[in-house]
């Protein structure tokens, strides 16, 4: 339909690794492929003081080449608000001094409880990446939006894109929540118009 | 006497089938014609019976259930009538008596409780204003006052949730800046069922007194009211009717003035909107894989005929060129944000009808006054927008390519203006446009026409960029007063200088469809723009390290691609040739630029192969460059086989570069 089509095309590229499409469930020993098989388990789950999150999002986050976007309005926020500085610490973790990827964006809602310095522990380990690998291609930026709620205030799940794969959370990203809930993931961030639509959300929670 | 008679007949393609749908055919929905039968018989049966159930009914007391309702009117006539058609045709007597406020109210609460008389209610009373004049004249002073209760917000709905609704959309619509903006969207978020109750008796207005519905809708300032108001008279999802609309078209008020400013009058982009949404509805239909080739052609060809009957009754409106200018500038912003789309070029392609709709106001345009720059009320995206739309009928030949001058000269920043109006009014314009996956993409291709049509395009693109020096100047070092938090200006620097960047692209891709036609005169502009391109990629990349960075990698792709497509001895398909081997940046320049990243070497190879290159030719400059292709490639496969999620790689390249690798053999 363009009236100016060259005929010229690059091929597009590959995506990084095959995707697979799989379901796990948060649980005490880093994520399951199973729901909870008994209440010992479930309760277990539910009166830990600090859930263990999915190992499979930890890993995929700290190994990401080119982006990590996160779209959940309590990403940084545990649950019952408190300590909301060991969950940021947490996260920092996984955005350690090698990361190779260097599109971070956190778009979130705003928490009392989390202050203007325990958001700026995002910009430090910003600078503490760009300095460790002097000789990276791209400065790796970490951006964390608070507007979600107040700009963009459609989405119900959660969602995350890590490289050029989806996730889909039924509670928190990263599977933090300490009821019974579970994450998909194997999707094609491409083909499911997750990058899209998160760039929208994104643009308009950067809108004044 | 032809064109009279086309438009005449003329029906959106649903009207059209609407004979072969199943709506309102069921036996539980009764008709104007059903009522004109019924109270005729009731007349010659029973006289007074309607008149005198109809008085009891309004003597009723609450809660008005309605198999009370029922019994009541079953008890007062035996079983020789229809009960819910009985009491459907008493509450039209009513209101053809005493049409009022309250007299609805009450009507309203007993059609709640039914579904016979909620959905009957305005077929008898349409019924009842064919028979009796006295009814009509009365129906329509009832649908008058309701509408304007509903405006003034003294009539609320039955249903609190319905309210609250009303009440939100109305707020909302107040509070948005850009409300033409927000009418092209087709009211996002509003339902027009929050006006259900009375929507069907605007319906009725419409079909016995058209010009009171006219005047009443255009008179209006609330655009869900309305938008109602037009679904219940065939302007809208149900049982659309294009003559009804050709008619709202002709006697709605003036919309813009004569400097394509919006004079507030919403009804008019309201009727583009229905258009618009009538045009693309065949699409929707149709399969886009494994459809009926005949049927997608009829229809293409009828949605052909329907866009050139629309623009043709916007033509006869005292406001058409602004009209034309503000909506041409909506579709051309939904053409400029679509991705490209190459499999179809009929209404099975998203663009189609946008497009097509673009080329008749484009020929429809030629001879009119022609406002060169968007109005003040206008959004900021719109400004480039229009330009592009403005390119588009340049390009069809219907007008003159609009000047390069004042938008070139948007581009002249300085440290003090890049954080004012200058700099920021230039991202907000921008946003639309910068480049993404489709390189060099529609929205460069039309915002550099005017320049591409020229002769000295090359010494042109070359002033635009160095005119730019300021975003150079941002992405490397900053912006002077951001101190630490400089990358998002940085960013925006990259990003703003790609579009650019593609621009020029896009210059040399118009250029190159006309080379063949104007050889001597093209051939060192060209030559020339694509060294300048080349230049000005290398420069930023030297200087990029922000995410747009790969966007740079990828352009420089498009520049090598072109190298080669475009050298004589390379390629046999075309006649025409315009490097030779020596002009610079050579092929070598480029081999020798991406063999540092064996993934970027091996993408550009299989990009040269797949769109034609002579791989005999190819294998010479790699042995030239002294590269050692399959040895890249075992790297490749070296380090994708110790991370594989870290260096991907992709065996179709590899397996289409194959024949480049004999010569490379150690």
């Amino acid at each position: 339909m363009n009236k100016f089509d060259s005929g010229l095309n690059l091929p597009t590229r590959p995506s990084r690794t095959p995707l697979k499409t799989e379901i796990l469930w948060g649980c005490e020993r880093g994520g399951s492929h199973h729901f909870p098989r008994d209440i010992g388990e479930i309760q277990t789950r539910r009166h830990s003081t600090d859930p263990k999150p999915l190992d499979a999002f930890r890993i995929a986050v700290m190994n990401a080449m080119d982006r990590v976007w996160v779209m959940d309005e309590y990403f940084l926020m545990p649950d019952g608000g408190t300590n909301p500085d060991k969950r940021i610490l947490t996260i920092l973790d996984w955005l350690h001094t090698d990361l190779i990827a260097c599109d971070i964006r956190i778009l979130t809602k705003k928490h009392d409880e989390i202050d203007k310095d325990m958001l700026e522990l995002f910009q430090i380990r910003e600078k503490e990446i760009n300095a460790y690998q002097t000789r990276r291609p791209k400065q790796c930026s970490i951006l964390v939006n608070t507007c979600l709620r107040d700009k963009f205030n459609y989405i119900h799940d959660r969602f995350a894109i890590v490289d050029d794969e989806l996730w889909h959370f039924g509670a928190t990203v990263g599977g933090f929540h300490a009821s019974v809930n579970a994450a998909s993931r194997g999707w094609s961030a491409v083909d499911s118009g997750a990058i899209a639509f998160f760039e929208l959300a994104w643009d308009k929670c950067k809108e004044r | 006497m032809g064109q009279v008679q086309r438009k005449m007949t003329m029906r959106w393609i649903r009207e059209r089938n609407a004979e072969l749908e199943t709506f309102q055919s069921n036996h539980d929905f009764m008709t104007k014609e059903d009522f004109l039968g019924f109270m005729a018989q009731v007349e010659h049966d029973s006289p007074q019976l309607i008149a005198s159930l109809a008085e009891e009914l309004m003597a009723m007391g609450e809660p008005l259930e309605i198999e009370s309702l029922q019994a009541f009117a079953r008890q007062r006539v035996g079983l020789s009538f229809d009960a819910d058609m009985l009491l459907t045709a008493a509450c039209a007597w009513k209101l053809g008596r005493v049409p009022q406020l309250e007299t609805w109210l009450k009507i309203r609460k007993i059609a709640r409780n039914s579904w016979q008389i909620e959905h009957w209610l305005s077929e008898a009373m349409s019924a009842h204003a064919q028979t009796d004049a006295d009814a009509r004249s009365a129906f329509v002073n009832l649908a008058k006052q309701l509408f304007k209760a509903l405006e003034s917000g003294d009539l609320k709905s039955e249903s609190k949730h319905k309210n609250e609704a009303r009440e939100g959309a109305w707020s909302y619509w107040q509070g948005t800046k850009y409300q033409l903006e927000e009418l092209w969207w087709g009211l996002r978020g509003s339902d027009f069922m929050n006006y259900e109750e009375e929507m069907r008796i605007f319906g009725l207005l419409s079909e016995i007194a058209l010009e009171e519905f006219q005047q009443l809708i255009a008179s209006s300032a609330n655009p869900f009211l309305v938008s109602s108001a037009l679904l219940s008279a065939g302007m809208g999802a149900f049982s659309p009717r294009f003559a009804q609309w050709e008619a709202c078209i002709r006697a709605a008020p003036l919309a813009f003035a004569p400097d394509g400013s919006w004079r507030g009058s919403i009804l008019l982009p309201l009727l583009l909107v229905h258009a618009r949404d009538e045009l693309h509805e065949p699409g929707r239909r149709v399969p886009i894989y494994g459809a009926d080739e005949a049927e997608v052609a009829a229809l293409t060809a009828q949605v052909n005929e329907l866009v050139q009957a629309v623009v043709d009754v916007l033509a006869t409106r005292e406001d058409a060129s602004a009209i034309f200018a503000r909506w041409s500038t909506w579709l051309m912003r939904q053409q400029v944000l679509r991705q490209r789309e190459k499999s179809f070029s009929d209404i099975r392609s998203h663009g189609y009808v946008d497009n097509t709709l673009l080329e008749a106001i484009g020929r429809s345009m030629q001879g009119r006054p022609l406002s060169l720059n968007t109005p003040e009320d206008a959004a900021p995206w719109e400004a480039w927008c229009y330009r592009c739309a403005l390119s588009a009928f340049a390009h069809d030949g219907f007008i003159a390519p609009p000047s390069f001058e004042e938008f070139a000269s948007q581009w002249q920043l300085t440290p003090e203006s890049w954080h004012e109006l200058g700099g920021r009014g230039l991202l907000e314009r921008a946003e639309l446009h910068i480049p993404r996956d489709d390189m060099p993409g529609l929205s460069a291709n039309l915002l550099v026409f005017p320049l591409a049509s020229k002769d000295s395009f090359a010494s042109g693109w070359r002033q635009l960029w160095d005119g730019a020096y300021y975003l150079r100047e941002v992405l490397e070092f900053g912006f002077l007063n951001a101190g630490a938090k400089d990358y998002s200006d940085r960013v925006d620097a990259s990003r703003l200088l790609l579009l650019l960047g593609c621009m020029g692209l896009a210059c040399f891709d118009q250029a190159a469809a006309r080379l063949e036609a104007s050889r001597k005169l093209l051939t060192e502009e060209m030559i020339s723009l694509h060294k300048g391109l080349s230049q000005a990629a290398m420069e930023v990349l030297h200087l990029d390290d922000t995410l747009n960075r790969d966007k740079w990698q990828t352009f420089l792709q498009h520049l090598a691609l072109r190298r080669v497509y475009w050298d004589g001895s390379y390629i046999t398909e075309h006649p025409v040739a315009l490097f030779d081997g020596q002009h610079e940046p050579t092929i070598r320049d480029y081999l020798s630029y991406f063999q540092a990243d064996p993934d970027d070497l091996v993408a550009f190879l299989y990009a040269c192969m797949l769109n034609g290159s002579d791989s005999f030719a190819l294998r010479e400059e790699l042995r030239g460059a002294s590269i050692n292709l399959r040895a890249c490639v075992d790297i490749l496969k070296r380090l994708h086989e110790l991370r594989e999620h870290r260096y991907p790689i992709d065996y179709r390249a590899i397996k289409a570069i194959e024949p480049l690798m004999d010569c490379s053999k150690p």
